[in-house]
C-alpha cells in the first residue's frame, strides 16, 4: 500500500512538472495533421453521398438525423443526410491547407513587419509602429469579411489569404517588434553595427535568430487564430471552394463545395436552431482543432520561460529526440549551410509553406462523387419512375450503350400498360396490362410475377425501400412490397371513382402522387388519400411532376403545393407569354441541372418565384420556327441547359431539336421516320436515347446535341412505345404489344 | 490632460471622415466596381449604370450637409435605424463588457500564486479552453441546452428564451455567449501582470513587513498593473465587436452588427450611405473606447502622465 501511494505520488509530482498543455497539444495537433493527410481514407461513407429517407428502427425519417443513433452514422448526418464523421474526416483536410496557407502568410508579414518596427526609429518607425496600432484597431473578422468579398469569393485560396491576411499579422508582429527593440539594446548586436555590419545583415543574423524561437509558439496560436476566423467566417457562410448550389427549399440554395470544408460545413448546419446537432458537432471538431494549437502554443510558450527551463520534465523519447536535435543534427545543418543560407531558408521555408499550401489546395483529389447534376433518387434506383425520377428530367447520370445489340427481349402478349422501372439491383419490374406486375433479372429471366387487384395504368414507381407502386384503371393506387417480410401491400381507392391517367411518382418523403383525369391525387406512404386538386376539364396523360426540392408539384401549366394541394399563382408567367402561345398545351418542366422550366410554344422560360409572383429568368425561343409545325410533343432540358422538343405524332415523324439556352439558335437537329417515338433518356455525357414505332417494328438511337445519330438499332417487332430506361451500358424499352426487350453493348 | 483630450479629438474628425470616405468606397466599389449586375437594383436606376465616385460622394455630402444622411432600402433614414440598433448593440456589449470586466478580474486575482509568483494552472486551462471557444460555439451550446430542456419535456416554455430582442432575460445568453472570451483574456492578462508585480522587489519587501498576500494585491500590486488592465479592457472591445456580428444573427438581435454583416456582405445591396455612416460609427465607438481606456490609465499610473507631456 505504501509502495503504491508512493508511485501515486511520485505519478503526481511527475505530473506537475511536465508541461501537459505541450504534451496535450502535441497529442491534438499530431491528430489533426494525421486527419488532414489521412482521414478521408478512415471515412465510412461517400461525403457527398445524401440520404434523404433512412429507417433508424423509429419508422422513416427524413434528415437531418441525430448523432448516437444509428451504428452506420454515429455522429449523424447534416439536413441533405450526408454523413457528418465523413464529412468531417474529409473536411479537415481543405481546412487545414487554408489555415496553414495563411497562418505562414501572416507570420512572414508579422516577421518582416515586426523586425522592421521594432528597429526602425524616427519617423520611420513611428509609422510602422502606427501601422501596426491601425491594424490592430480594427477586428480581423471585419477586415477578412470586407476583402474576401471585394477580391471574390470565387477566387478562393487566394481570397481567404488576402482577406485573413490584410491585418492578421499585427498581434504578432508587436511581439516581433517587442523583441527585436529588447535584442537591439543587447552589446553583441553594437559591436555588429560598430564592425560595420549593415542593417538587413544585423536584422537577419544578429536579432532574426534570437526571435526565431518565438516563431514556433507563435505559428501554433496564429494556427489557431486563424481557424477561429475561419470558423466564423464559415459561420457568416463565407468558406472556401468553388462549389457547386445544392437546393435547401425550391428555389432556395445554399453553395457548397464539391469537397467539405469544415467552414462550409458550419454554414450550412445553420439551417434549424431547434436542431442544432449538426453545428453542435461540427464546431465541437473545429473547437478541439483550435484547442490543440492553442495548448501547443501554450505550451511552448511555457518551455521558453526561463524560470521553466530548470524544472523540465518531458517524455524521456521527447528528451532524447530534442538532445539528438541539438547536439547532433542541428550541428550538422549548421555546418553544412551557412548562416546566410540558413536565414534564406527560413524565408524560403515560409514562402514555401504558402505555395505548398496553396499548390496542395488547387490539386487536390476530387471527391469519389462530386454533386454531379440530376435528382437524387431515394434508394438509389436506377430509374424510379416513368421519366426516371420524380421531377421527370428524363436525366439518368450514366453513360449509354455506345454499340448496342439486342441483349435478350421476352414478350408478354397482353401488352404492357408503360414503361418499366430498375431497381438499385437491376431487376427490371414493369405492368402487364393483364392485371400482372411482373419482375425480370437483369439477364431477362423471369423472377416472379403478381396478380394486381385492378388494370395498371403506365409506368410503376419504386420507393426508397424498393417498394412498387402502381396506379389502376379504377383510379386507385396499390402498394406491392417487393419481398415478403417489407411491411404489407395495401390498396388506395379514392372517392368518387375515376381512372387513373398516369402512373406514380414518389416524393422523398414517401408520398405518392399520380394523375386522375385532369386532377393530381396525393396518396400518403400508409395508403391515406391526402389530397386531389386540378383546374382542367381535358384528360390528362400526363405524369405528375415535382419541384426539385418537392415543394411543389406541376401538372401540365399548374403548380400545387405539394403539402395541401394548394394551386399556386402563375399568372405572372402568363402574362409574360405571347397569348398566342397560351394555346399551345404549355407544360412545366425541371431540368437536370434543377431549374425550373415552362414550356410554351417552340421554346421554353426558366422561371423562379419572387415577392411579385413568379418570374421569368431567361427565355429560350427558337429562332426559326417553321409554319404549319405542331408544338412540341414533350420537352426538356440537359445538364448544360441546353432545351431539347420533340416533335412526334401518330401521324408525323420524329423531330429532335436542341436549342441553345441563351440564344435559342438550334444546336442541332435530329429526325428519324418514326411515329409516336418517346425519349426515353439524356445520359451524362448529353446524348439522347429515342425509341419510335416505323408501323411494323420498333426502332431505337442515340443523337447527340448537335443532331448527329451515334446509333440506330431495330429492336423488334412490336407497337406504340411504353416506356423505357437507361442504366449503364444498357437500354431497356418495353411496347404496347408486349415487347420488353434489353438493348446493350456485348461485353 | 485638457491638451491630450483635444489632441484626441482632433484625430477624432479625420479618422470619421476617413472612415466615412472607406465606407462609402466599399459599397461602392462592390455596387459598380464588380461585375454584379443585380445587386445594383434600384440604385442603380436612380444614379444610371456607372456614376462617377465623385460625382456620387459628392452628393452624398451635400445631403449631409442637409441633414440627409441617406435612407435604408426599407425608406428608415439612416441615423434613425443606426441610433435605434446601436442602442440594441450598446446595451449588448456594455453589459458583457462589464460583466466580463468584473468576473474576468476577480478570476484573475484568485489566480495568483505566491510561491514561486505565478498563474494557478486552473486558470491556464480555462483561459486555453475559453479562447478556443468561438462566441457562436458557446451560443449553440446554451441554445442546444434550451432546446432539450423544452424537448425531454420539462418545461413548455424556454427556461431563458434564445431568439429575439428585449431588455429582460432575452440578454442573458446573448450576453454569456458574448463575455466568455474576453473575461477569460482579462483574467489570464491581471493575473499574469499580478503574478509579475509579486516576484519584484517591493512585493517582497512588503512581505518581508508583514503584509499578508490579499493585502499587498489589493494594496500595491493592483494598482501598478491596472493602467494594463485597463488597456486590455480596450483592445477587449474589438473581440465583443467583432463576435456581435455572429451572435446578433445567431440570436436573432436586432443590432448594428446584423446590418453591418448584411453590408459588408454581399447577402443585401450594399448601400453606400449606410456602410458609410455604419463604419463611421464603429470607427466613432472604437475611438471613444480608446480613449475612455488612454484616460483611464494615465489617471491610474502617473507615469503615463508625465511621459507624453516631457516627449
Amino acid at each position: 500500500m505504501k509502495q503504491l501511494a508512493a508511485l501515486i505520488e511520485h505519478w503526481l509530482r511527475n505530473l506537475r512538472r511536465t508541461n501537459l498543455p505541450l504534451l496535450l497539444g502535441l497529442i491534438l495537433t499530431l491528430g489533426v495533421v494525421a486527419l488532414a493527410i489521412w482521414g478521408h481514407r478512415l471515412a465510412p461513407h461517400d461525403p457527398l453521398q445524401t440520404n434523404y429517407t433512412l429507417d433508424y428502427g423509429e419508422g422513416i425519417r427524413t434528415p437531418p438525423y441525430p448523432p448516437f443513433r444509428m451504428i452506420d452514422y454515429p455522429l449523424g448526418t447534416d439536413q441533405f443526410g450526408r454523413d457528418l464523421l465523413s464529412r468531417i474526416l474529409w473536411g479537415v483536410r481543405p481546412t487545414m491547407i487554408v489555415v496553414v496557407s495563411v497562418a505562414a502568410v501572416r507570420l512572414a508579414l508579422a516577421l518582416i513587419i515586426g523586425l522592421l518596427a521594432g528597429w526602425s526609429t524616427g519617423v520611420r518607425g513611428r509609422a510602422l509602429d502606427g501601422l501596426i496600432s491601425a491594424a490592430l484597431s480594427v477586428p480581423v473578422l471585419f477586415v477578412a469579411l470586407a476583402g474576401i468579398t471585394l477580391y471574390g469569393l470565387d477566387k478562393g485560396l487566394a481570397a481567404f489569404v488576402l482577406g485573413l491576411s490584410l491585418t492578421g499579422w499585427a498581434d504578432t508582429a508587436r511581439l516581433v517588434s517587442a523583441q527585436t527593440r529588447a535584442i537591439k539594446k543587447q552589446t553583441y548586436v553594437e559591436a555588429a553595427h560598430v564592425l560595420g555590419s549593415s542593417t538587413p545583415r544585423i536584422l537577419i543574423f544578429h536579432i532574426l535568430p534570437h526571435v526565431m524561437p518565438l516563431v514556433w509558439m507563435l505559428m501554433s496560436l496564429e494556427l489557431g487564430a486563424t481557424l477561429l476566423v475561419v470558423a466564423q467566417l464559415g459561420f457568416l457562410g463565407f468558406f472556401i471552394g468553388g462549389g457547386v448550389w445544392i437546393d435547401i427549399f425550391d428555389f432556395v440554395q445554399v453553395n457548397t463545395a464539391g469537397l467539405p470544408e469544415l467552414g462550409q460545413m458550419l454554414s450550412q448546419a445553420l439551417v434549424k436552431l431547434t436542431d442544432p446537432a449538426a453545428l453542435l458537432v461540427v464546431g465541437s471538431a473545429l473547437f478541439i482543432m483550435i484547442l490543440g494549437f492553442n495548448l501547443l502554443g501554450e505550451g511552448l510558450r511555457l518551455e521558453l520561460m526561463p524560470e521553466r527551463m530548470r524544472h523540465r520534465n518531458v517524455l524521456p523519447a521527447v528528451v532524447r529526440l530534442t538532445e539528438w536535435w541539438h547536439f547532433t543534427a542541428f550541428p550538422s545543418i549548421e555546418d553544412f549551410i551557412t548562416r546566410r543560407q540558413r536565414a534564406l531558408a527560413i524565408s524560403t521555408a515560409l514562402v514555401l509553406a504558402a505555395a505548398i499550401g496553396w499548390g496542395i489546395w488547387e490539386t487536390r483529389p476530387a471527391a469519389p462523387l462530386q454533386a454531379a447534376p440530376g435528382m437524387e433518387v431515394p434508394g438509389l434506383h436506377l430509374w424510379a419512375a416513368e421519366r426516371h425520377d420524380a421531377q421527370g428530367t428524363r436525366f439518368a447520370p450514366v453513360s449509354g450503350p455506345s454499340a448496342p445489340q439486342i441483349l435478350w427481349s421476352v414478350s408478354h402478349p397482353p401488352g404492357f400498360s408503360g414503361g418499366p422501372v430498375v431497381r438499385s439491383d437491376g431487376i427490371i419490374i414493369i405492368a402487364g396490362v393483364d392485371k400482372q406486375l411482373l419482375a425480370f433479372e437483369p439477364d431477362g429471366r423471369l423472377l416472379w410475377q403478381k396478380e394486381l387487384a385492378e388494370e395498371p395504368v403506365g409506368t410503376p414507381a419504386l420507393d426508397a425501400s424498393g417498394g412498387i407502386y402502381v396506379a389502376d384503371k379504377k383510379g386507385g393506387l396499390s402498394y406491392i412490397p417487393f419481398d415478403e417480410n417489407a411491411r404489407p401491400g395495401w390498396r388506395y381507392q379514392p372517392q368518387p371513382t375515376r381512372e387513373a391517367t398516369s402512373g406514380p411518382v414518389v416524393a422523398r418523403n414517401g408520398n405518392i402522387y399520380y394523375t386522375v383525369i385532369d386532377k393530381v391525387q396525393a396518396v400518403s406512404p400508409l395508403g391515406k388519400g391526402l389530397w386531389r386538386n386540378g383546374d382542367t376539364s381535358n384528360y390528362l396523360y400526363l405524369v405528375p411532376r415535382l419541384s426539385p426540392m418537392e415543394s411543389f408539384v406541376f401538372l401540365q401549366d399548374k403548380v400545387f403545393g405539394a403539402g395541401a394541394g394548394g394551386l399556386q399563382d402563375t399568372s405572372g408567367l402568363f402574362l409574360t407569354a405571347d397569348p398566342q402561345l397560351l394555346y399551345s398545351a404549355p407544360e412545366f418542366f425541371v431540368g437536370p441541372n434543377r431549374r425550373t422550366y415552362l414550356r410554351v410554344g417552340h421554346g421554353a422560360y426558366q422561371w423562379r418565384p419572387s415577392d411579385s409572383g413568379m418570374v421569368v429568368e431567361r427565355t429560350t425561343m427558337r429562332a426559326k420556327i417553321p409554319q404549319f409545325a405542331f408544338y412540341p410533343f414533350d420537352a426538356g432540358a440537359a445538364p448544360n441547359g441546353s432545351i431539347w422538343l420533340l416533335y412526334t405524332s401518330d401521324y408525323s415523324t420524329v423531330e429532335l431539336i436542341w436549342l441553345n439556352e441563351l440564344t435559342g439558335v438550334e444546336l442541332g437537329v435530329y429526325k428519324s421516320p418514326t411515329y409516336s417515338a418517346k425519349l426515353i433518356a439524356i445520359d451524362q455525357g448529353g446524348l439522347a436515347y429515342l425509341c419510335g414505332d416505323t408501323g411494323l417494328r420498333i426502332e431505337c438511337a442515340a443523337t447527340d446535341q448537335n443532331g448527329n445519330p451515334k446509333w440506330t438499332l431495330i429492336a423488334g417487332d412490336g407497337s406504340r412505345v411504353t416506356g423505357g430506361a437507361l442504366i449503364t451500358g444498357r437500354l431497356y424499352i418495353s411496347t404496347a404489344s408486349g415487347l420488353l426487350a434489353a438493348l446493350g453493348d456485348i461485353p | 490632460m485638457i491638451s491630450f483630450i483635444m489632441r484626441r479629438l482632433t484625430g477624432l474628425i479625420t479618422i470619421l471622415a476617413l472612415a466615412n470616405l472607406a465606407g462609402f468606397g466599399y459599397a461602392y466599389f462592390i455596387l459598380y466596381r464588380m461585375n454584379i449586375q443585380f445587386l445594383r437594383g434600384d440604385y442603380a436606376q436612380r444614379f444610371g449604370e456607372s456614376p462617377s465616385f465623385t460625382g456620387l460622394y459628392g452628393d452624398y455630402l451635400q445631403g449631409v450637409l442637409r441633414g440627409n444622411w441617406g435612407a435604408l432600402g426599407n425608406g428608415q433614414p439612416v441615423t434613425e435605424a443606426i441610433a435605434r440598433l446601436g442602442v440594441n448593440s450598446l446595451g449588448l456589449v456594455g453589459l458583457a463588457l462589464l460583466l466580463s470586466i468584473v468576473f474576468g478580474i476577480l478570476l484573475g486575482w484568485g489566480a495568483v500564486r505566491n510561491d514561486p509568483p505565478r498563474t494557478s494552472g486552473w486558470l491556464t486551462v480555462l483561459s486555453t479552453v475559453g479562447l478556443a471557444s468561438p462566441g457562436f460555439y458557446i451560443g449553440i451550446w446554451l441554445i442546444a441546452f434550451s432546446v432539450f430542456y423544452l424537448l425531454s419535456g420539462m418545461g413548455t416554455q424556454p427556461l431563458l428564451p434564445f431568439q429575439g430582442f428585449g431588455w429582460d432575460e432575452h440578454l442573458v445568453l446573448p450576453v454569456l455567449a458574448l463575455m466568455l472570451r474576453p473575461m477569460v483574456q482579462i483574467a489570464q492578462l491581471t493575473a499574469g501582470l499580478l503574478a509579475g508585480e509579486l516576484s519584484k522587489p517591493y512585493t517582497v519587501a512588503a512581505r518581508s513587513f508583514g503584509y499578508n498576500q490579499a493585502a499587498i494585491l489589493r494594496h500595491v500590486a493592483f494598482r501598478n498593473v491596472a493602467a494594463s488592465v485597463v488597456l486590455v479592457i480596450s483592445g477587449s472591445l474589438r473581440l465583443l465587436v467583432a463576435e456581435l456580428i455572429i451572435l446578433e444573427r445567431l440570436f436573432n438581435w436586432p443590432g448594428l452588427g446584423r446590418l453591418l454583416a448584411a453590408n459588408l456582405t454581399i447577402s443585401e445591396v450594399p448601400n453606400p450611405p449606410v456602410m458609410a455612416a455604419l463604419i463611421m460609427a464603429l470607427a466613432a465607438f472604437f475611438f471613444i473606447g480608446d480613449l475612455f481606456a488612454a484616460l483611464i490609465a494615465r489617471a491610474l499610473d502617473p507615469r503615463l502622465q508625465t511621459a507624453p507631456e516631457a516627449a
